[in-house]
């Protein structure tokens, strides 16, 4: 028989309890809510059985919501994830200047979302903004970029592609680096010229990365906050309500804490169910490649 | 409390469960499970245990006012903190104006954190008096035999419920104003008059201000973050926005969808509405590139700084051919005392009763451009400046029309008003006609109200 | 031929450097204009007049020091916090095999894949039942267990050789030495680009603070410069100038320290 060391646990247990409290009680407790119809500020509480999720829903916004969220993820990370290729592939090749390029483009990682936010709210402001005034240089009319139904999701995409992309170069770097040496021998060998060699040798090659660059980025995508928070406050006409404001608000500003909880649980298992799914395709690529 | 003990035990349960799960019951690992925590918070809690007889009270009043409004705010704070040294109040301004600060009272009722005073917007009055633990004014008027004769008789009734209690006293007040640039009206050759015969007549002028010059705005109707305006229009057409006694959503009768329309027509036929929101409507009218404002007395201050043109103020017209009055919704606020002990309600009242005093009231209403809510300040302490004032004192020309905010009943009320805007907006951004808008908003607001 | 597309590619690069930097350049730029005409300017960014008005209003009317130090002292007691622990539980994946290890790694990747919003209601429910709402411990302890930091530096353990502790036995005294003597001192480099990382990134949160920290005089900076502004009229100068201080030790932390945030090993260990 051996010995189970005791050690791991202890070192372990900061954290263990940590999470217990942090994030598997708050899981339980959310689901314990979604069940109940709870005033929190005359501290009533009710059992109603499914109806909170009948009420989710039964929501249209919840459904637009929902619609909203992938909008703004199939803005982001595709842009996000190609820009990161294109520049790091540009980058890799500048030459001297390269170190420079490198660090100019990652600081927009390191700005909070806070200030990214009010700025670009500046920025896209119809009448003093820096944009409407550039696009004008090429005659195109002064749009309400946030004030505008059709157009506010793009504006808070252009944001999310900002703040995300540079860590997406720094990712591709890295991966190019590894794979420089045997690319460039295996090209030479075959004679291939560069685009060629890279679809068919680089671009393949980098699909670690490329899994890499697009798990972190959804995720990144998917728990969009702060810049609506900051810039659009969900509107206009909740057309850029995303689904971590819907519950935001759901609980925070209308102290539906039932709905809120409920909405929550069911995004929840999409999540659960999206990352197991995405795992699982994750090994078996890799296998193939 | 109970519930929060019960609640202490469900996360010591789960804890339990995780451990026990993992195989190994043992008990050290409870021990290292209280991280750091920091110096600052020790220090505060033990503070907390404050020396009832010989230090200050310290009280905490929240308010929504930034630049020049918030600097007006403080100095009032300032002075009433030199006044007395029994009290020492600390002003906060929350984000996100009125239903910001509704939305963070409820947060802070939740963790039994809320200030000992705050203003509350006259449109919350249900909420606050039904919904939060507040300290109905009248009970600190009626143990005093506080006199209320020289308030202003129709701003005391914005604090009062259905039943004619004083639940708050009048803070500020404002009315809609139509802000103008009187230099774009000289180059249009507009007359410039006191008020305009009709809202038809101000969408004339928007048209043509509008087309006078490339890239401006004619008129601009503040009306993001609350409904105010539309209800000013509506009544003032003679239609009606809901019947909280019979359940009934009047907004979308016929009357509502002419507003609608009205602005709608501005906005798409004639291009004199500009599409922004309202601090982006601030700005450009601001650095001229509005010709007209319509929106609260209480921007007065703020507009009248910087300006690098003309400033000129107009009443509010009627509708040509409606027979009704005017009738203005008040804006701004007034100010609510939460329960606390007694000491600390004491010291509320003491502050509300100095902000509120004709010296103070004076002094926020010519530093922010609210309305005074005394009668004295009005005739006397004001008197000097609202002669040397005109703009200032034109609001106080239709203070007769001034009638209540509507309030919608219950804990929905942000919501219904949201939902409104939201439609609004939709209709604003051409994805439903204006009749829809409002046809739909009625519905889901009567879902919301359980009407 | 060559030297042309090269040319052409930096031309390309710094067109597309400088269109990234517009938002910094903006931002700096309303901040030193003078608060009459913020937005008077030539070649559409660069200001015809400059003035520090800005700052000296935000210091005038905003306890912005206070801000900076509340900022200051919560990330670093939150980054030290999510170091340590992230040590002790780093060394036991890295070092020890035991009955559930491999879940309960999964389990921490897991709580990095979760969005934190979907628990976001209960989790501030239990921080008041604590009593921590609006204090600082309501915003470090949630957050003081850093799945990231505990991938990274579990990583970083794996790869020292395992024949570097010889003798060592596995056993309870010694455990914690062989932590300390080689682990740790191999890994000094390591933590202290990971610190670097955490530091940066606690300094920039914006949601739990925002939810947590409602008294003006604790909040963070950036919680703060968003409160910063005045709903019907915003100021500008002003809010543009305290986004541009609250940027500044973030931004200094990066340029003295920029190896670390772009090298490959602290970039979650893509291999």
């Amino acid at each position: 028989m051996r010995r189970i060391p005791w050690q791991p646990y202890l070192y372990l247990s900061p954290v263990l309890v940590l999470y217990a409290i942090f994030f598997v009680f708050p899981f339980f407790f959310s689901l314990y809510i979604s069940f109940m119809e709870w005033d929190l500020l005359l501290d009533k509480k009710q059992f109603i059985g499914l109806s909170n999720y009948k009420e989710v829903l039964g929501n249209p916004l919840f459904w637009k919501v929902i619609g909203n969220t992938i909008q703004y993820m199939a803005l982001t990370v595709p842009i996000s994830a190609a820009l990161g290729l294109v520049y790091a592939v540009a980058i890799e090749r500048a030459g001297k200047l390269r170190s420079l390029y490198r660090v100019l483009f990652f600081v927009p990682v390191v700005v909070s979302v806070a200030v990214a936010g009010l700025v670009f709210s500046l920025m896209f402001s119809p009448q003093n903004g820096v944009i409407n005034e550039w696009l004008a240089l090429f005659g195109v009319s002064a749009k309400a970029w946030l004030q505008d139904t059709q157009l506010a999701m793009y504006a808070l995409a252009i944001v999310g592609v900002w703040m995300s992309f540079g860590y997406n170069v720094v990712l591709y770097i890295t991966g190019l680096k590894q794979l420089d040496n045997e690319v460039k021998e295996a090209a030479a060998i075959d004679g291939a010229s560069g685009w060629q060699s890279f679809r068919h040798m680089t671009f393949p090659m980098l699909m670690p990365v490329h899994m890499f660059v697009w798990t972190i980025t959804l995720l990144h995508s998917l728990q969009v906050f702060a810049t609506v928070q900051i810039m659009t406050q969900g509107g206009p006409n909740n057309s850029t309500n995303v689904w971590a404001f819907f519950i935001w608000q759901e609980a925070f500003q209308f102290f539906n804490t039932g709905v809120a909880s409920a909405a929550a649980t069911i995004l929840f298992v999409i999540v659960l169910g999206l990352t197991v799914i995405q795992v699982r395709w994750m090994q078996k690529r890799t296998q193939w490649v | 409390m109970k519930k929060r003990i019960s609640l202490n035990m469900m996360i010591v349960f789960t804890l339990m469960l995780l451990l026990v799960g993992c195989g190994q019951g043992n008990a050290n690992s409870g021990n290292s499970a209280a991280p750091s925590t920091s110096p600052a918070e020790t220090t505060e809690a033990a503070s907390n245990k404050e020396n009832k007889s010989e230090q200050p009270i310290e009280i905490k009043f929240m308010h929504v006012f930034g630049g020049t409004q918030g600097e007006a705010i403080q100095k009032m704070v300032d002075r009433y903190n030199a006044s007395q040294s029994k009290v020492i109040v600390k002003a906060e301004q929350t984000q996100g104006f009125y239903d910001g600060l509704l939305e963070k009272l409820q947060t802070l009722a939740v963790s039994k954190q809320l200030p000992e005073v705050a203003i509350g917007s006259y449109a919350n009055g249900e909420f606050m008096s039904t919904r939060m633990p507040i300290r109905p004014i009248h009970t600190f008027i009626d143990k005093e035999g506080y006199s209320t004769e020289d308030y202003t008789a129709q701003m005391l009734k914005l604090g009062q419920d259905a039943e004619g209690k004083q639940q708050s006293l009048p803070f500020l007040v404002s009315t809609p104003l139509i802000y103008v640039n009187l230099d774009h009206f000289k180059n249009a050759g507009i007359p410039v008059v006191e008020q305009p015969e009709s809202w038809e007549q101000v969408r004339g002028w928007a048209k043509q201000l509008a087309a006078a010059a490339p890239g401006r705005g004619g008129v601009y109707f503040q009306l993001d973050f609350d409904t105010w305006m539309f209800q000013t229009l509506l009544e003032t057409k003679g239609g009606s926005y809901a019947s909280v006694k019979d359940k009934t959503i009047q907004f979308n009768d016929s009357k509502g969808k002419e507003v609608l329309r009205y602005w709608l027509d501005m906005m798409q036929q004639d291009k004199s509405i500009p599409s922004m929101n309202g601090t982006q409507a601030a700005e450009a009218f601001q650095s001229g590139n509005l010709s007209m404002l319509v929106a609260t007395t209480g921007n007065l201050a703020n507009l009248s700084k910087n300006s690098s043109f003309k400033l000129g103020i107009m009443l509010l017209p009627t509708w040509e051919g409606e027979q009704t009055p005017l009738r203005l919704p008040a804006g701004g606020a007034g100010l609510y005392v939460f329960q606390g002990s007694e000491e600390k309600e004491a010291a509320a009242w003491d502050f509300v009763k100095f902000a509120t005093s004709p010296e103070s009231s004076s002094q926020l209403a010519q530093m922010m451009g609210y309305m005074t809510v005394r009668d004295s300040a009005r005739d006397k302490l004001m008197a000097d400046y609202l002669k040397e004032n005109p703009m200032a004192a034109a609001t106080y020309k239709q203070a007769q029309h001034i009638v209540p905010w509507f309030n919608w009943p219950g804990d929905a009320g942000t919501r219904a008003t949201r939902t409104l805007l939201n439609h609004i907006q939709g209709a604003f951004s051409g994805d439903m006609t204006g009749d829809e808008a409002l046809d739909k908003a009625a519905a889901e607001i009567k879902k919301i109200l359980g009407w | 031929m060559r030297l042309r597309n090269n040319l052409l590619l930096n031309v390309f690069l710094l067109l597309s450097v400088l269109v990234v930097l517009v938002p910094f350049i903006w931002m700096l730029t309303v901040s030193s204009s003078p608060s009459s005409d913020p937005f008077q300017r030539i070649a559409l960014l660069i200001p015809t007049s400059f003035s520090f008005e800005g700052y000296l209003q935000v210091f005038q009317q905003a306890p912005i020091a206070r801000w900076f130090m509340n900022s200051v002292l919560l990330t670093s007691v939150l980054t030290a916090g999510q170091l340590l622990l992230g040590v002790l539980a780093a060394y036991a994946f890295a070092r020890y095999r035991f009955r559930g290890r491999e879940t309960l790694f999964f389990f921490v990747l897991c709580t990095m894949m979760i969005p934190p919003q979907a628990i976001m209601l209960p989790v501030y429910l239990v921080i008041n039942s604590f009593d921590w709402v609006n204090s600082y411990k309501g915003v470090i302890i949630p957050h003081i267990a850093s799945a990231y930091v505990i991938f990274v530096l579990r990583q970083f353990f794996m790869a020292i050789p395992r024949d570097l502790e010889e003798a060592s036995t596995i056993d309870g005294c010694h455990s914690v030495q062989t932590l300390y003597h080689i682990y740790l001192r191999a890994s000094v480099p390591t933590l202290f680009g990971v610190g670097l990382i955490q530091f940066v990134n606690n300094w920039n949160d914006y949601y739990w603070p925002f939810l947590i920290l409602s008294d003006e005089m604790k909040m963070t900076l950036p919680v703060a410069i968003v409160q910063f502004r005045n709903d019907s009229y915003i100021e500008w100068v002003p809010t543009m100038a305290a986004a541009t201080l609250s940027v500044l030790p973030v931004i200094g932390i990066y340029v003295l320290a920029q190896r670390y945030f772009t090298e490959s090993s602290l970039q979650s260990g893509i291999k």
